[in-house]
This record gives C-alpha cells, sequence and structure tokens, in this order.
C-alpha cells in the first residue's frame, strides 16, 4: 500500500520535471504577479505599518502557486483517468480509497515542491523570518497544500472529461484566487462578498502563511485576518471532509465504469474514433491512431493552460 | 488436483441502458491456455474483458477468475491478473525502465526483485538497449511490447489483453505475436486475449467466437476449421451479381458472400472445381485454400444451423 503512494508520488514528480513548459510556469506566473501586480499596487495602497505591500502580496503568490499546481494535478487526473496510468491503479490490488489517497497526496506535494522552489523570495524581498517561523511556514504550505489538493480531487472524481474540467477551472481557479486574501486582507472586501471570501478554502491557506512570514513585523492595515487556530481548523476539517467524499465518489465503481467506457453510449454516438481505429490496418507504419489521439487531447490540454 | 479453471463464467451479461452490450457469456478457461476470445467490433469482448478485471459489475450472472469471484473478491482477483489495455497506460514522458518501476512499485515488490524482473521483462521483449529512453521516442510496436512486458512484471495468473495488435503494422503485429507465443510457452500464465482480427487467433489454443454479446462457437481453431468442411474455395469477381445463382446452378451448393466475392466449403474441392471451370470464361477468379477462422466465423453468424457443435 505504501509502495502503491511512493509509486505514484515518484511518477508525478518525474513527470512534472520532465515537462519543462511546467517547470518554466511555476517561476513564470508567480514573478510576473509579483513584479507587476506588486509594483503597481505598492504605489496606491498606503503603508501604515512596517510591512510593503509586496511583502504582504507573498503569501498570496504562494497561495496562487499551490492552487494552480494542485488544479492542474486534478486536471492531470481526469486525463490520466481517460488515458493513462490511474487504469493501472484500479487493476492493481489496492482499495480505490488507496488510489485517491495517493494521487492527493502526490499532488499536495507537488504543490509545497514548486513552492519551496520560489522560497528565496522570502529573502530577496527583505523578510528575515527566523527557523522557527519558517519551520511554521512550510507546515502550512503543506497544510493548505492538502486542503487545495482534496478539494482537486473530489472535482475530478465527479468530471468525465477535460472539456468539462476546463470551464470549471475558469470558473472556479480565478474566483479563488480574487476572492481570498492574496491581494487584499479578506476583510477589505464588502460585506455581500464576505460569505464566498469565508466559502474560499485558500483564504485560510494564505492568511496560515501570512502569519509565520511577516513575524516580528508590525503591520496596521496589510495583516493576517483571523488566528492560526482558526486556519488550521478550517484547513483540517476541509481535508477531511473533501477527501471523505472524493475517496467515496471515486471509490463508486459504476461511476468509473462508466468514465472508463470508450464504448459508452454517450461515446457511441460520436462516431469519430471508431473507425480511425478500424481503418488503422491499411495505415503505413508509423502512423497509430491511438497515439495521434492521445496527442491531439495533449495538445487541448497544453493549449487549455 | 484437478485445475480449477483460471475463467469462468456462467451467464455473464452487462447493460448500459437498455443497450445490451454482452448478454450472456459461457467461459470455461483452462490453466495455462491460450485463450483467444473472437469477435467484429461490438460484440462485446472489450465489455467482457472489464466484467472480469473487476472494473465493471456484471448486470447478471457470475464470473471466477483464478477461483475469485470477480463481485465477492474483487481485490483477490486484481492480485492475481495482469491486464494489458487496448490503449496504452503508458507515461510517454518516462523511460521504459521507469514505466516499468512504477508497475512494480504499485504490486510492492522489493527493490532486489524488481530489478530482477524489469531485466527479465525488457530482455524478453527485446528492449533492454532502450531502457533508460523516454517511451515517446518509441514506435507503436515497442510501445505495445512494453506494456505487456508492464503486464507480466508481477507474474499474474491469468493476463487479460485487449485487441493487443490494434493500430499496429503487420510487421508489428508478427512481432507481438510472437512475443506471446513465447510468453505462454515459456511460462504457466494463462493468456486470455480478444481480437477483431480472425486470422491472427491461429496459434491459440482455443477459441471462443463472440457475436451479439454471446458466444457462437467454441473450440481448437484447428476443430473449427475442420468440423466446417475440407477446403475451402474462394471466387473472385468484379461483377458479383447473379454469380451466387449461377454456382448454386452449376454445384448445387450455396455459397457465402466473403470479401471479394464469394466462398465454397467443401469436402474436397477436387470433385467441385470441373463444375466451376465455366466461370472462369467470364472473368471469375478460383482459388483454393483450407478454410480459415474467418470462414468458421462467417459461417457460425451467417448460416447457424451449421454450427459444429463445440
Amino acid at each position: 500500500m505504501t509502495g502503491a503512494v511512493v509509486a505514484v508520488v515518484v511518477r508525478e514528480f518525474l513527470r512534472f520535471v520532465r515537462q519543462r513548459g511546467r517547470l518554466l510556469s511555476t517561476f513564470a506566473r508567480p514573478l510576473l504577479w509579483l513584479i507587476v501586480i506588486g509594483s503597481g499596487f505598492e504605489k496606491v495602497v498606503p503603508t501604515e505599518g512596517t510591512v510593503s505591500y509586496k511583502q504582504f502580496l507573498l503569501p498570496g503568490i504562494y497561495g496562487m502557486v499551490l492552487l494552480f499546481s494542485t488544479m492542474l494535478s486534478a486536471l492531470a487526473t481526469v486525463h490520466d483517468r481517460e488515458f493513462g496510468a490511474i487504469r493501472m491503479l484500479l487493476v492493481a490490488p489496492l482499495p480505490r480509497g488507496v488510489a485517491v489517497l495517493a494521487k492527493t497526496l502526490s499532488s499536495a506535494l507537488l504543490g509545497v515542491f514548486q513552492a519551496v522552489l520560489l522560497l528565496p523570495l522570502i529573502w530577496i524581498l527583505g523578510l528575515r523570518p527566523p527557523l522557527t517561523s519558517l519551520l511554521e511556514f512550510l507546515g502550512a504550505l503543506v497544510i493548505a497544500a492538502l486542503a487545495l489538493s482534496s478539494l482537486g480531487m473530489l472535482l475530478a472524481s465527479r468530471l468525465r472529461s477535460i472539456e468539462n474540467f476546463a470551464g470549471v477551472m475558469n470558473f472556479l481557479m480565478f474566483p479563488m484566487f480574487f476572492l481570498s486574501s492574496a491581494l487584499y486582507p479578506a476583510s477589505s472586501l464588502p460585506g455581500f462578498l464576505q460569505p464566498l471570501v469565508r466559502a474560499d478554502p485558500l483564504t485560510y491557506g494564505i492568511d496560515l502563511m501570512r502569519h509565520p512570514l511577516l513575524h516580528g513585523l508590525y503591520p496596521v492595515n496589510l495583516g493576517a485576518d483571523y488566528t492560526v487556530r482558526f486556519d488550521l481548523m478550517v484547513l483540517a476539517g476541509l481535508t477531511v471532509v473533501l477527501l471523505a467524499l472524493a475517496c467515496l465518489l471515486f471509490g463508486e465503481e459504476e461511476h468509473l465504469g462508466r468514465i472508463l467506457l470508450t464504448e459508452t453510449p454517450r461515446r457511441r454516438t460520436r462516431a469519430a474514433p471508431v473507425p480511425r481505429v478500424q481503418g488503422s490496418e491499411m495505415r503505413p507504419a508509423g502512423i497509430e491512431p491511438a497515439t495521434s489521439f492521445r496527442q491531439k487531447s495533449r495538445f487541448a490540454l497544453n493549449f487549455r493552460r | 488436483m484437478a485445475a480449477a479453471p483460471a475463467i469462468a463464467a456462467l451467464g455473464l451479461g452487462r447493460d448500459y441502458g437498455a443497450v445490451r452490450a454482452v448478454d450472456a457469456i459461457d467461459l470455461d478457461v483452462r490453466p495455462g491456455e491460450f485463450f483467444g476470445f473472437l469477435g467484429p467490433n461490438g460484440a462485446g469482448k472489450t465489455t467482457t474483458i472489464r466484467m472480469l478485471t473487476t472494473l465493471l459489475q456484471p448486470t447478471r450472472g457470475s464470473a471466477q477468475v483464478a477461483g475469485r469471484d470477480v463481485q465477492i473478491d474483487p481485490l483477490g482477483v486484481r492480485r492475481q491478473i495482469g491486464v494489458v489495455f487496448q490503449e496504452t497506460t503508458l507515461d510517454l514522458d518516462l523511460t521504459a525502465e521507469e514505466n516499468l518501476r512504477f508497475c512494480t512499485r504499485l504490486y510492492g515488490l522489493s527493490r532486489k526483485e524488481s530489478a530482477l524482473r524489469i531485466d527479465e521483462a525488457l530482455r524478453l521483449f527485446g528492449l533492454e538497449e532502450r531502457r533508460r529512453e523516454r517511451v515517446r521516442s518509441f514506435s507503436g510496436g515497442m510501445r505495445r511490447a512494453l506494456d505487456l512486458a508492464r503486464g507480466i512484471l508481477h507474474r499474474p495468473l491469468v493476463l487479460f489483453l485487449d485487441e493487443p495488435t490494434l493500430g499496429l503494422d503487420p510487421t508489428q503485429r508478427r512481432r507481438i505475436w510472437e512475443f506471446l507465443r513465447r510468453l505462454c510457452s515459456e511460462s504457466d500464465t494463462t493468456l486470455f486475449l480478444t481480437t477483431h482480427y480472425m486470422e491472427e487467433a491461429d496459434p491459440c489454443d482455443r477459441v471462443a467466437i463472440v457475436d451479439h454479446g454471446r458466444v457462437v462457437a467454441l473450440g481448437e481453431p484447428a476443430t473449427l476449421k475442420r468440423a466446417l468442411g475440407g477446403e475451402s474455395i474462394e471466387l473472385t469477381s468484379d461483377r458479383t451479381d447473379g454469380l451466387a445463382r449461377r454456382v448454386r446452378e452449376l454445384t448445387g451448393i450455396e455459397p457465402h458472400t466473403a470479401a471479394h466475392g464469394l466462398s465454397l466449403i467443401v469436402d474436397d474441392a477436387a470433385s467441385v472445381l470441373p463444375a466451376l471451370l465455366p466461370l472462369t470464361q467470364d472473368g471469375v477468379e478460383v482459388r483454393v485454400s483450407r478454410p480459415t477462422l474467418e470462414d468458421v466465423f462467417v459461417a457460425v453468424t451467417g448460416r447457424e444451423q451449421e454450427l459444429p457443435a463445440a
């Protein structure tokens, strides 16, 4: 069982480092936000304490890294279920829950890994957290990543195809980012948005990271919103509930069966892939329908990113 | 010990809503057997494999794989089986070796055991030299071979293969069949394979021919072909209209439609050929061959009353 978890984690990491584009976007997106948005807002937002706007923004940037990483992992899970290695997990002698746990854990660890690559930003922005705060920050990263990857896995368990997922990403990821406390203190959003702010796991994840990173500074208008204890409780509770739901829904074999079926009535009406495969014997060597289909979907995936 | 069947199914069936994908399949595959599950596209082969590999719940009937019931003990079944899916499940960005190691980790093999088996599998499928290359650079045939290698790493009692030669060119297909034959003779793994290329299934110990979700013929390829008759006469012509009627008049035998014309199943071609000679004047090409599994399929699905008892 641990073997399976290790297998999945190793696979995800190998895939991550082999895909240059992903590695590049890990650095590009957060730096862009930090430099452009950070510099722009710094001029507009009055600083009353000893915390600069960029320093305030930094935990939000880490939150963004986690959000994008875990949601992309969830997207990869949907892709995997249609085309790839998840099928290996499903015919291996493992309870269904283990497959979900392994996926969640690897997605969370991958997110933390990407955030860790960006750790030098802390010192670049002039923050000097003591070692204990730094460890607390790492813990906060892990906890926030687990909550977000559980959410991603729950989504992945219900979504049939990547096309659906892309829509959800657009309607979920950016709202989640803007409604969190990433760019401004959560309390600064108007009252009618507060229920959404409070329903956003990213709010608590970023808040939890903000505590140790701003340790020793005196924020007045740019600080954390909730207590560490409250953040922890919400995130832990969320992780447990989301993960349990994801296991339950992923474990429902009939649902999986329906997804796995290339012969479902839904697919049958879409006749295109079938004749292509039938005609394959007449194709010249080197052109494989299955592969080109796969590559095509890969392309769609990259495109939507 | 009277060997328990490797796969036993009784009235196994599956519906998707109102669509009856598999009607009722009966199977009895012996341990160590190379079993072919043949049928046209849409006959229910893949659905049957999915039920036998615990990926799909049967709507009716029951099935045991390696002595364990697929519905009562799916984990027990999965512990004993390997599956090679119709579409590859390899990670293109990982090397051949890394892909195999993912599998040995899944099955909880020790590091040493894992290294041994990966070496062995790569050697068996002739991929030793490319073990550190990414699968993306592999040809379709090599990817398939690696899929097969992955299917047997954990030494399953029963290996399921869903259309293992689909989408490959003839040379690659021949190679995959060579691997399968070798696998079967060198280990006591039971192979259960589906294909719609009937002509390929000759090396199988036994084949079941399925149509509309039912087994319509079962037996050794040679027996099935023999039961059909001694020889098959194929008539190829550009103009097939009225040809069947003329053949009937000339020989008194009912021909059936084949790929490019008609075919006749007879005990002794030599006694019928003279009667067919007039046809050659009209540009009909006449060829004599042994019946193929294709002929068996046409016979059992087209004229079931002549179906040889299995």
